[in-house]
């Protein structure tokens, strides 16, 4: 599939990519949680 | 009003009624849930609501069927506000049949709330309301967030020609595909693949905490909703602090940042464009504020010792403050606690957070990373103009799904729609303050209702005047439509009074 055509179904590129958003967003939190850490301690 | 001019408000009341039978078909939805929980009367509230909706819609479409076969930028635009009107009074047919509110106003009001993805409430006894009302709220905050001109545009239109101006007048101006149809299509299949998981992960954690299989997937199927829309409903009353679940709290916030992101940024990243998500102005934008903000409002929560530890902190303190970025009004705490326990320089961080708000072309409400990044960029561009000599020719770019020049028009429209928002903030404070609201209270409550945020540090019920019932309906439609959708109709309006009043 052509990258210009979009998506019509579930391939490599859209599987990443919603791997690649929930890796960045789990990513986002742990430094929240670290930055949480760092101002308890 | 002369022939041409007819057949325009033929063209834009036709329009409008395709998008009217559009509603009256989704109350199928919540009519089959209210079936299979075996709800009889809600059930009937639901065919009562079918049946005015799409009688309306269709005869509004046989009315005005000699119309233009395309429509203008104009006339899309005040489609959009206009069947945003309809829509609001027609979808809360259900909800003043069923007697969970306790006036037609309180109806509306939580119908606009629903679709402009705020996610303040006027609901009585929330906790017992049934399962078909629960989903006609949630369905109606994820389509508000998706749009409802959008999934117009995919069912309902025969013709193509004037879709795009649908679609623009609904603030999601990004145009991802060169067809409009094939854009919805692609928003709907990222939403529709996160509907899936997002609603399998939050059953399971309800199932993970002894909720019934039934009641887990109902629960992860609404929340899911209200947290992809970034719209804030629940179906408790507790908002996720009912659940007592770090699991629910973390999957919820994972979906409502994701969901804060620009549909753009996720048709990029999932077409291959992997850089996109380190790139975006908006992201970025996006992780230097809540990043400050986070900063400020957990150091001062920190020295108060408002929490006891790390973990209350993050579930409480790091939740709402990115609830409230992400626009998004899911709730940890009870509502008072904002104003009681929360310090100074927290609170400010919060409305802070709430005002700027997530991605434009988003589900998300507020005036926008995008604007902030834009603004930002300017700034430096005249510090920089200012530094070098005259000769030189300073050039600032942005990156925004391709790498852009910051020409003065972009920083010009992102300072207007900044100003608009804080002139209409300003607004609901001093509404607020006029019907003898404290002054904390007051600016929450107005950041929340401009940010389409859904917080509320508790002025917000059915107990509130009837005044401020109908600003707030009017500021979340105005900030949800970011004014210009519904300024053109007022205009329209304007104009065509003046035309009769001439005569």
């Amino acid at each position: 599939m052509k990258k210009s055509e979009g998506f019509n179904s579930a391939n490599k590129d859209t599987l990443l990519g919603f791997s690649i958003e929930m890796a960045a967003v789990g990513g986002y939190l742990i430094l929240g949680f670290a930055l949480c850490w760092l101002m308890v301690r | 009003m002369s022939g041409g001019k007819w057949r325009s408000f033929k063209t834009i009341l036709f329009y409008t009624g395709k998008i009217i039978v559009g509603i009256g078909l989704l109350m199928v939805i919540p009519l089959v849930t209210s079936v299979i929980s075996r709800e009889w009367n809600i059930a009937l509230c639901f065919v009562i609501g079918f049946g005015v909706s799409t009688a309306a819609g269709y005869l509004l479409q046989y009315l005005c069927s000699e119309c233009e076969p395309r429509i203008s930028w104009t006339q899309g635009m005040t489609v959009a506000a206009l069947s945003w009107l309809l829509a609001m009074v027609l979808a809360a047919i259900p909800y003043w049949l069923s007697g969970f509110w306790l006036s037609f106003l309180d109806c509306i009001f939580d119908v606009m709330s629903g679709f402009t993805t705020t996610g303040l409430t006027l609901i009585q006894d929330l906790d017992h309301v049934s399962d078909g009302i629960n989903m006609w709220r949630h369905l109606l905050s994820y389509l508000g967030g998706q749009g409802i001109i959008v999934l117009a545009l995919v069912f309902l239109t025969r013709t193509m020609s004037g879709a795009f101006t649908l679609y623009a007048g609904e603030a999601k101006d990004v145009k991802l595909l060169p067809n409009v149809v094939h854009t919805a299509k692609a928003i709907w299949f990222i939403s529709l693949v996160y509907l899936i998981v997002g609603t399998a992960a939050l059953a399971a954690a309800g199932l993970s905490i002894g909720m019934a299989p039934y009641r887990a997937f109902l629960h992860g199927l609404w929340v899911f909703m209200a947290a992809w829309s970034t719209g804030g409903f629940a179906p408790m009353s507790q908002s996720i602090l009912y659940y007592h679940s770090l699991l629910y709290e973390v999957i919820t916030m994972l979906l409502f940042i994701v969901g804060s992101f620009n549909f753009a940024l996720h048709y990029a990243v999932w077409t291959g464009n992997r850089r996109e998500i380190y790139r975006n102005i908006e992201l970025v934008s996006f992780f230097v504020t809540s990043t400050l903000l986070v900063t400020l409002a957990t150091f001062e929560m920190a020295k108060l010792q408002v929490y006891p530890g790390v973990m209350a902190l993050f579930r409480r303190g790091y939740y709402q403050l990115i609830s409230g970025h992400t626009t998004t009004g899911f709730m940890t705490i009870y509502a008072r606690q904002f104003i009681n326990e929360w310090g100074s320089l927290a609170f400010v961080a919060l409305i802070a957070a709430m005002l700027i708000g997530g991605s434009a072309s988003s589900t998300a409400g507020g005036f926008k990373g995008l604007r902030v990044g834009i603004v930002f960029k300017a700034l430096v561009q005249d510090i920089k103009r200012l530094m070098a000599p005259d000769s030189a020719v300073t050039v600032e770019k942005f990156h925004f799904i391709r790498t852009q020049v910051l020409e003065a028009e972009y920083a010009k429209s992102a300072m207007l729609i900044i100003m608009a928002y804080i002139a209409m903030f300003s607004v609901g404070v001093v509404a607020n303050l006029l019907y003898g609201y404290p002054l904390l209270e007051s600016i929450f409550e107005a950041a929340s209702v401009t940010g389409n945020v859904g917080l509320s540090s508790g002025l917000t019920s059915a107990a509130m005047p009837a005044g401020l019932k109908v600003l707030y309906t009017f500021m979340m439609w105005l900030a949800r439509l970011e004014f210009m959708a519904v300024l053109v109709l007022f205009g329209l309006l304007a104009r065509g009074v003046k035309r009769l009043w001439a005569r």
